[in-house]
């Protein structure tokens, strides 16, 4: 069986004032990288690595746990406004003029967030759960 | 089927982001047996802490939904 890209990727850290960044980075050399949001409760070992590597084979990559999950420190914000703000600060830290960014569930709200906030065109995409209101 | 429930994380997965279908069930099952494949994986999860700020996040995001509905 081929090896996975995503599963094979280093933990890499990168800081910014009281926050570590903990996240991974793979994939095909590309200008902009896809920057992919975590969902509700997840961390970044929740993305499909059969996902992860498809997307891989044509463009850099890169999963992050957000501020205070997981394996980054700092604390958790308690609003999407400033959780879009701590996943923007990561971002800004990887040093590339242009992200694309892509969430899953609650990551996907982010996404707008950031959306709104720095619009530079950014791809945003959302998965809401099909029965959510159900819950 | 169940609704979501702290004890129950795989039949949550299932309803929140598959079908009632034996196919879409099996999909999801498959999907969580592709995880976890690293070594390290989900050495930390995702803290109390953190999952009752994100809790809150969602709820104040809904909520502007519904105000803006």
């Amino acid at each position: 069986m081929k090896e996975s890209v995503s599963n094979q990727a280093k933990t890499l850290y990168v800081k910014k004032g009281e926050v570590s960044y903990a996240y991974r980075k793979f994939g095909k050399q590309s200008k902009f990288p896809l920057v992919l949001f975590h969902r509700f409760r997840a961390t970044m070992d929740h993305w499909d690595p059969d996902f992860l590597d498809k997307l891989a084979q044509t463009r850099t990559v890169i999963i992050f746990d957000n501020s205070g999950v997981a394996r980054s420190s700092g604390e958790t914000p308690s609003s999407v406004e400033s959780m879009a703000q701590a996943a923007s600060d990561f971002i800004q830290l990887l040093d590339y003029p242009k992200v694309d960014v892509l969430g899953w569930s609650l990551g996907g709200f982010i996404a707008q967030q950031i959306a709104l906030d720095r619009p530079k065109k950014p791809l945003t995409s959302s998965s809401l759960p099909h029965q959510a209101l159900v819950a | 089927m169940q609704k979501p429930n702290s004890e129950t994380p795989i039949e949550d997965l299932l309803f929140l982001f598959f079908t009632e279908s034996e196919t879409s069930r099996a999909a999801g099952m498959q999907h969580l047996a592709r995880l976890g494949k690293r070594s390290e994986a989900f050495g930390p999860d995702a803290s109390a802490e953190t999952v009752s700020a994100q809790g809150a996040a969602v709820m104040s995001w809904a909520m502007a939904l519904l105000m803006h509905a």
